[in-house]
């Protein structure tokens, strides 16, 4: 029996969402601030670093290298461009980089938890390895920036079946897991309110970067899918999000050409550049009603 | 320290302190780096590693090669596919980098592993020739080192790798380029016991940092730049040419631009030496050397101008 958590709903069957100030693109740059550990301190299914028994100072330094080095040309991007982003946090790096936490409070960027570190796969948790993980991530964010964390971004998209239950339970608004979507969708958990906010895997440096691809290839995605969805959301409002990791589009052949593809995107009016927290609200308070009697309709229809 | 193994359950109550999560450098972010002065007031410094190992056609079984790098029909024995490809590199390919080279006036650093030093002693000849440097590199490219090696066995493989070069070249090398930028736990330690004052297997910088210190002495890690390294790049995630020369020419306008950082690139002559490849290291030259104020220099000189200045 198939989980019914993402009740099908086709996007132009759906009440139409409409976007603060009539926008017709709700876009979210989701930088990955991630911390690799040198020795990871468990293992239980994937090996993070598989290229050498451990240490793998290769790619343990090439994902520091996003850290010392990508983000802080990446927060020059975004001042210039008066970009707020909202950070796919590893938890632990705030605590190991106060720097960095410093740099991005600085900016009132929003974090959501990408777990604790990101050599760390949830695959084949417990239910209470993966309740401990998403209650640590909670206890860090509301120590280090005095509020509530409101995202759930499975670590390395590493999950279980009880993933949005817990997150749920665990008072999250938000998670990031689920690709099925290009507007925010309410998921059905028993307990409490979960979205799931249309995060991309495909939109998303390292994903090209397998594919042996580079910058000016993810610039013409960025490009022509904000194209395609600009266009669409004219009817049926959309999110777009970025997906990038500082230690790739952070490199010095790279940066430049990915701000030329954001300074497009953001020199079209209609553009609602926004974050993570900002969408759920909006979505919550004027358009999750509507999915509601949307999806209750459809249920009576089809039963 | 026995190879590490990763616990089966999850850490609880952890504590983190503020600081990297290893002892062998410290935190720094791009704001706080140093811009370095260059000689001649250059805004940058180029470097070009050249790497010279030998490829073993049947290397113990206890050898650890490098997961990535196999014959593209698949990890089969024996791999004479791989092994003279890589041969052509030593006989062919590399004469077409030292031509490139010669021609924009640039004087390779070569990672000179301790069984070509041995093999290819006409190449040894002609890089000395040219005033190159020598970083040791191992001894075999089929034999990284990691830490399933015993700290022992690890020293020896150091000191075998060092005094190759030094028998070979005539001079005690003061680099270590690891084989595949691998090591183990031990290894900066190991190199600044062996007398070596740098290495370039951190690739967590565009600017140099310290590592260590170990016993008092510390190491000039120089960024190794994997990102256009021909390996990386065009071997492993398949960029073409083309675009691998535009991300050179890039890279290197933008760190020019941000000034006092370093340029290195690295060249396997099996890669860059197949001619259709080459005609872009001479594209990407052609346009970084377009640039005023480049020191071009070794990655000897490179780490001692570096280590003042850190």
């Amino acid at each position: 029996m198939e989980p019914d958590l993402v009740p099908y709903s086709p996007i132009l069957h759906r009440p139409p969402l409409r976007w603060p100030g009539d926008a017709r693109v709700a876009l979210w740059i989701v930088p990955n601030i991630e911390h690799y550990e040198y020795l990871p301190a468990f293992q239980r299914t994937r090996d993070p670093w598989p290229r050498s028994p451990h240490p793998d100072v290769l790619g343990y330094s090439q994902r520091d290298y996003g850290n010392r080095v990508g983000l802080w040309r990446l927060f020059e991007l975004t001042d210039a461009l008066g970009i707020r982003c909202t950070v796919s946090l590893s938890m632990a790096v705030i605590q190991h980089f106060p720097e960095i936490l410093g740099a991005m409070e600085q900016r009132s960027w929003e974090y959501m938890s990408h777990g604790l570190y990101n050599t760390r796969y949830h695959w084949n948790f417990a239910p209470d390895e993966e309740r401990a993980a998403m209650e640590e991530s909670k206890d860090i964010h509301q120590r280090l920036t005095g509020r509530r964390l409101r995202g759930w971004f499975s670590p390395a998209i590493t999950n279980t079946l009880n993933t949005f239950e817990l997150a749920a339970a665990a008072g999250f608004d938000y998670t990031a897991d689920l690709y099925h979507d290009d507007q925010p969708f309410p998921l059905k958990v028993k307990t409490g309110r979960l979205l799931s906010m249309p995060y991309s895997v495909d939109l998303n440096d390292v994903i090209l970067h397998r594919r042996g691809e580079e910058v000016s290839e993810f610039a013409r995605q960025i490009r022509d899918h904000f194209d395609i969805v600009y266009a669409e959301g004219a009817e049926q409002g959309r999110v777009m999000c970025i997906a990038l990791h500082p230690y790739w589009v952070g490199q010095p052949h790279r940066i430049r050409a990915f701000c030329a593809a954001l300074e497009y995107i953001l020199s079209h009016p209609g553009v609602w550049l926004t974050t993570a927290g900002e969408i759920t609200d909006w979505f919550n308070e004027h358009h999750l009603k509507l999915i509601e009697a949307h999806l209750a309709a459809r249920e009576a229809a089809n039963g | 320290m026995a190879e590490h193994v990763p616990a089966k359950t999850p850490p609880l109550n952890e504590a983190r302190h503020p600081g990297m999560d290893q002892t062998h450098h410290a935190y720094r972010t791009l704001t706080e780096a140093p811009r370095f002065t260059w000689p001649d007031g250059a805004r940058i410094a180029l470097t070009i590693t050249l790497v010279l190992d030998y490829w073993e056609l049947e290397p113990p079984k206890d050898a650890s090669r490098d997961p990535r790098i196999v014959s593209p029909l698949g990890n089969f024995f024996p791999d004479w596919l791989t092994w003279s490809q890589r041969e052509y590199g030593a006989r062919v390919g590399i004469f077409r980098i030292l031509e490139t080279l010669d021609r924009f006036g640039l004087i390779p650093s070569v990672a000179l592993g301790a069984a070509a030093a041995t093999r290819y002693p006409e190449l040894v000849d002609e890089l000395t020739r040219r005033n190159a440097c020598f970083m040791a590199h191992g001894i075999y490219a089929t034999r990284r080192i990691t830490s399933r090696l015993t700290e022992a066995e690890e020293r020896a493989v150091i000191i075998e790798s060092r005094d190759a070069v030094q028998a070979t070249t005539g001079t005690t090398p003061a680099g270590w380029c690891g084989q595949d930028f691998t090591e183990s736990t031990h290894t900066p330690a190991l190199l600044a016991e062996a007398g070596f004052t740098y290495t370039t297997d951190w690739a967590s910088d565009d600017r140099p940092f310290l590592l260590g210190p170990y016993h008092h002495h510390s190491l000039v890690a120089l960024p190794p730049q994997p990102e256009w390294n021909d390996l990386e790049c065009m071997w492993l995630r398949r960029v073409t040419p083309p675009v691998w020369a535009d991300g050179i020419a890039e890279a290197f306008a933008y760190l020019h631009a941000e000034g006092g950082a370093t340029f290195n690139l690295t060249l396997h002559p099996w890669i860059t030496g197949q001619a259709h490849r080459t005609k872009w290291l001479r594209e990407a030259l052609t346009r970084v050397l377009g640039l005023p104020g480049i020191w071009r220099t070794t990655t000897d000189a490179l780490a001692a101008q570096a280590r003042e200045q850190l």
